[in-house]
């Protein structure tokens, strides 16, 4: 019950993250929203290096996070919201899962700004989802198998 | 809790170092913090011998410990920064913010954001300090950092747990 606490906490948080980088390219040009723009750009800017040859473009501006963080975020708000299903009780999220995409993630990571290719938007946002998918319901089933509050001696 | 406290305390201080650095910076909350604050989680597991697994709070409070940590030092070393260069990331790109917001249509809140931005950069270019913009950097620090130790430690809590408490 506690972590599905923690959990409804963590979505609204990532929610509200996800909106803030992505409204401005949904708003319309007079909305005074946008005033904020200043200020916001220089909040995800402690996150993200926003450069917008590796952003995505919606109605001619760019998010103010990269593809790849983009994707990381995403997959997290999808998995927090899945974990409510009592469908994926049944699945078991092992971390080797979260060791495989962590690693696929670095490997991308590494071709994409020290290799010298095209960026690809598509691979980063998808090896970011996937990483941050798996990461999420590692620790929900972690939090969930320690029972929340409590800790255990080592069996030694 | 003096167990506690010290170990997210160094790390937070080390990630708001790491996040000064050119190219690092940008990285600070999205990679640094909660590598700290795994770090974090580790020292403190040295500390009690591995005695017992971390439960979830003390994984929040641990995150959150190293995040107002960070974000304390990292505010106190990117004013010290900017006070001696009399320059910062903000006053590099008021330009481009003000060339972007002309060409909406937002009327008088709008002329008044950019006054409220050159007011500001013009304080930091001439004494190298924006009270407005640290109280404003100082809040916004806070709030990310804390959030993202928060994510680092439930992640080191179940890597940790999982490594060496998974036979319970």
């Amino acid at each position: 019950m506690k972590t599905k606490l923690v959990v409804s906490f963590l979505l609204l948080i990532t929610a509200i993250w996800i909106a803030g980088f992505s409204l401005f390219a949904f708003l319309p040009r007079d909305n005074q929203l946008r005033t904020l723009y200043p200020l916001m750009k220089v909040s995800y800017g402690r996150v993200c290096h926003q450069n917008p040859d590796k952003s995505f473009f919606v109605n001619g501006l760019h998010f103010l996070v990269c593809a790849r963080c983009t994707g990381i975020y995403l997959g997290g708000f999808i998995a927090m919201c899945l974990s409510f299903l009592s469908i994926t009780k049944y699945f078991r999220f092992r971390y080797k899962y979260f060791v495989i995409f962590s690693l696929l993630l670095l490997v991308d990571v590494l071709i994409n700004n020290f290799i010298p290719v095209v960026y690809n938007k598509t691979s980063a946002f998808f090896t970011g989802y996937l990483f941050s998918f798996f990461a999420v319901y590692f620790v929900i089933f972690e939090s969930k198998r320690n029972n929340f509050s409590h800790s255990f001696t080592r069996d030694k | 809790m003096k167990n506690k406290l010290s170990p997210a305390i160094v790390c937070g201080f080390g990630a708001a170092v790491l996040s000064t650095i050119p190219g690092i910076k940008s990285l600070g909350c999205c990679i640094i913090l909660p590598a700290a604050t795994v770090l974090a989680l580790y020292f403190y597991l040295r500390i009690t011998s591995f005695s017992e697994s971390i439960s979830v709070k003390s994984a929040i409070f641990f995150g959150f410990i190293t995040g107002i940590s960070s974000a304390l030092f990292s505010v106190f070393f990117e004013v010290m920064i900017t006070y001696i260069f009399h320059r910062n990331d903000l006053v590099e790109s008021i330009t481009e913010i003000e060339i972007l917001l002309n060409t909406y249509n937002l009327g008088e809140i709008g002329n008044e954001t950019i006054r409220i931005l050159r007011r500001m950069g013009e304080e930091i270019m001439t004494k190298g300090f924006s009270p407005t913009y640290t109280a404003f950097l100082l809040f916004n620090n806070i709030i990310i950092d804390s959030i993202f130790g928060i994510i680092g430690g439930l992640i080191g809590m179940s890597v940790f747990n999982k490594k060496y408490f998974t036979k319970l």
